[in-house]
């Protein structure tokens, strides 16, 4: 019974391990941590601002759609510090993305700018779609692109769709560079 | 229990990156411009089903289906280049890739190394190394490739040695 005991309490504390691990440093983290910070500007994107009737949408079109949550998006200006500063974020990000639950899907990468793409979740099922890069002239951006069983092949569809028949993506790129020029800074409420 | 994942995960890993672990000394030479694109890219990418009617993208798509991995590493950097260079070497060798064929032109000196792949018009990784009076490029592509296929992608991809590639696949036929 003792041994019973202990074995139990062994397989507990180890069980304790493995979910304190999820609380180590993550991207949630560092966006909440830094979303007031000056320099930052965090916005959530719902999808709601590319207008779609979605019922006029083919079925994998419709699928994609539905498939997609928001995005959320940090962006950190250039000019709000020195080149070293951006790059120790730019690294501190990179190192949180494990690559056990992020898949890169491209890397590309110079001495000062970089663009990486990474997955979480399935290959078939994807949880999220996470692009990190700099420039050192803009600046740097992490892009999460939120949704549930999304597909590649899907979503590339609906952004056929989207291009083939004129959707109006200007309040998307409004918000985008509002973000990259500061003219909207001051909401970065969540919109939804 | 935390022990043996971690185990598991360093061996996953482990594998995954004995591929081409001659280049991941790499990874921390800042003044080394480096590209992949990773298998799980082309994988998805290869599942995508596009109805188009453009028979450049249908191409596009082909290739895509036949490739594993892409690495571009370019660098000028002195010290990074012989970095770059032996990384290359390494790799040829310990794959055992052969020459397939060495270019001069001008100032540069391209070199390519082939491993057969499923058919004799087919490779499965492809080696290739400029160097000029300024830089070192090293491309590295693996799959179950057709060599005319490469000399598009790398013209795509404005790569150099696309001509001389088009060129040996025609001599191939």
């Amino acid at each position: 019974m003792h041994t019973v005991a202990k074995l139990l309490g062994l397989a507990v504390a180890s069980f304790l391990l493995l979910v304190s691990c999820s609380s180590k440093p993550s991207l949630d983290r560092f966006f909440v941590d830094h979303q007031e910070q000056i320099g930052f500007i965090v916005q959530d994107l719902p999808k709601s601002l590319v207008p779609m009737n979605v019922e006029e949408l083919p079925a994998a079109e419709r699928a994609a759609y539905e498939s997609l949550d928001k995005a959320n998006v940090l962006f950190y200006r250039a000019e709000s510090g020195t080149p070293a500063q951006m790059n120790a974020y730019y690294d501190e990000v990179d190192a949180l993305l494990d690559p056990e639950e992020f898949t890169t899907l491209m890397s590309t990468e110079g001495e000062t700018w970089g663009m990486n793409m990474y997955y979480s979740g399935d290959k078939e099922d994807i949880d999220s779609f996470v692009i990190l890069a700099k420039d050192p002239k803009i600046g740097f951006t992490i892009v999460r692109l939120l949704g549930d069983d999304m597909s590649v092949g899907e979503l590339l569809k609906l952004y056929q769709y989207a291009e083939t028949n004129g959707v109006d993506m200007s309040n998307l790129i409004g918000r985008l560079q509002g973000m990259v020029t500061g003219t909207n800074a001051e909401e970065t409420v969540d919109a939804d | 229990m935390k022990k043996y994942a971690l185990l598991l995960a360093l061996l996953i890993t482990g594998t995954a990156a004995q591929a081409q672990q001659e280049f991941d000394s790499l990874k921390g030479l800042k003044d080394v411009t480096k590209m992949i694109v990773t298998s799980d890219m082309f994988e998805m990418m290869s599942n995508i089903d596009l109805s188009t009617d453009n028979d450049e993208a249908k191409e596009y798509l082909a290739i895509i289906d036949q490739l594993k991995e892409l690495r571009v590493y370019t660098t000028s950097n002195a010290k990074s280049r012989s970095a770059l260079q032996a990384a290359a070497d390494g790799f040829i060798k310990r794959g055992g890739l052969k020459t397939l064929m060495l270019i001069e032109e001008d100032d540069s000196i391209i070199n390519m190394y082939m491993q057969p792949g499923s058919t004799d018009k087919r490779l499965k990784s492809l080696v290739m190394t400029i160097n000029n009076g300024d830089d070192t490029v090293v491309m590295l592509l693996s799959g179950d490739v057709e060599l005319d296929k490469i000399g598009k992608l790398t013209r795509t991809l404005n790569l150099p040695g696309s001509e001389e590639l088009e060129k040996a696949a025609k001599k191939n036929r």
